[in-house]
């Protein structure tokens, strides 16, 4: 069987910073573990260095798409819509290069709860619709970032991250006959603790641009007088 | 009373500049001073999730483009109306970047919300009252419940439309929003 694999990484953050970046390297691990050799694809390299064409070739030559992103304003962030609209229209352009293929959505969010993720995994449906793809199901991930921190609770749920990547891996193997319902992977942290921490880490992160945490209720937009 | 209506000039259909002129004649029956802004293809830089304005410039995007001022004129409006293509359920990329680049407005810390999930408090006392107007060939039922529930599940002021070319529809709709600055969170 072809288990022709392209991984996209959809954040914005410069390449290497992301944590979409981060997963889907962990995803090319788990897909290499049986001797494929998934592409992985970074939208913002691709975006910036005008690559835009190549990738689009590869991605209509795959048979699987797994899509990874964080979660912005509760759906795909600016960029990876931009991708995947340009990869429409690419499509719109070559329908020759329409083939059948499977859509797999990763998502991760700054929020410990997993469930928030669940609009934007469907936006992955639609656009899967859209080019004639089948949408299999998603990974949502709560507390995404903390996944490649060096703490034990980290460690644990990225192993469960790899698990999931597996069943992406074994869906795809078995020929889609396997999962239907998405995967959900709690933050490392508990919730609490996801709030002290967070909020604790706000006012450091403020501290090296030489801002005390006053300093971030800023107000530069107030109006002059409240209508 | 100050409206901003922010479109995207990369989807200027005939529907969309309708559906434009519908929006700015009801806003004006209604005594707004209205201001437009139409997003030139790719004209904003996307979001890099540097958080830059939230502990760097607090309250102020570090990207040096035309969001600064659209941020301030809707920061300082009672009603910002988006015109928005439906693209796979969302918000299209151009106005996604407007979306994503709002975050300014809201501040880092966590809190929960009264359904208990995670939230970002305002960083305003007042803010506009949000109205999102979506557009698009073809729209399913999906395409629509989706872009509500992106839109107003997890948000507290935002009130969500749909424009299929029928005007009176539409204005009716557009009549039962409260067009006011709200207060509380976002």
């Amino acid at each position: 069987m072809n288990r022709n694999t392209v991984i996209i990484s959809g954040s914005p953050k410069a390449p290497g910073k992301a944590a979409s970046d981060f997963l889907a390297k962990i995803t090319a691990e788990v897909f290499q573990e049986d001797g494929s050799q998934p592409r992985v694809i970074s939208v913002r390299r691709t975006l910036d260095k005008k690559y835009t064409e190549q990738a689009f070739q590869e991605m209509a030559s795959a048979d699987a798409l797994v899509i990874i992103f964080p979660l912005y304003i509760f759906c795909l962030p600016g960029i990876t819509m931009r991708f995947l609209q340009m990869y429409k229209a690419y499509l719109d352009a070559h329908p020759e290069a329409k083939k059948d293929m499977s859509v797999y959505a990763v998502v991760n969010c700054g929020f410990p709860e997993p469930q928030i993720n669940l609009e934007a995994v469907q936006v992955v449906c639609r656009f899967a619709s859209a080019i004639g793809a089948g949408f299999r199901f998603g990974v949502m991930i709560g507390g995404g970032g903390m996944l490649n921190v060096p703490l034990r609770s980290a460690k644990k749920k990225l192993e469960e991250y790899r698990a999931a990547a597996r069943q992406i891996k074994t869906d795809f193997a078995e020929g889609n006959r396997n999962r239907k319902d998405h995967i959900l992977i709690h933050s490392p942290a508990a919730r609490k603790w996801y709030f002290i921490l967070g909020n604790i880490g706000w006012s450091m992160q403020a501290r090296k641009f030489g801002n005390k945490k006053r300093d971030l209720y800023a107000k530069p937009y107030q109006p002059a007088q409240n209508t | 009373m100050q409206a901003y209506i922010l479109l995207d000039g990369e989807y200027a259909t005939p529907r969309l500049e309708k559906l434009d002129e519908l929006v700015k004649r009801v806003l004006g029956q209604k005594g707004f001073m209205i201001t437009e802004k139409r997003l030139t293809p790719q004209e904003l830089d996307f979001c890099r999730g540097c958080f830059g304005c939230w502990v760097k410039t607090p309250g102020e995007c570090v990207i040096k483009d035309s969001m600064a001022d659209i941020n301030r004129a809707m920061m300082n409006s009672d009603v910002a109306v988006y015109l928005t293509p439906v693209v796979f359920g969302q918000f299209s990329a151009n106005m996604k970047n407007a979306l994503d680049r709002w975050i300014p407005n809201i501040l880092p810390f966590f809190i929960a919300r009264a359904d208990g999930s995670t939230m970002h408090p305002a960083r305003y006392e007042k803010n506009p009252q949000f109205v999102m107007i979506g557009y698009g060939d073809g729209l399913t039922d999906e395409d629509r419940e989706l872009f509500v529930n992106i839109t107003t599940k997890h948000r507290s002021n935002g009130a969500v439309l749909f424009y299929d070319g029928d005007d009176q529809a539409t204005e009716k709709a557009l009549d039962a929003v409260s067009l006011r600055r709200t207060e509380g969170e976002v």
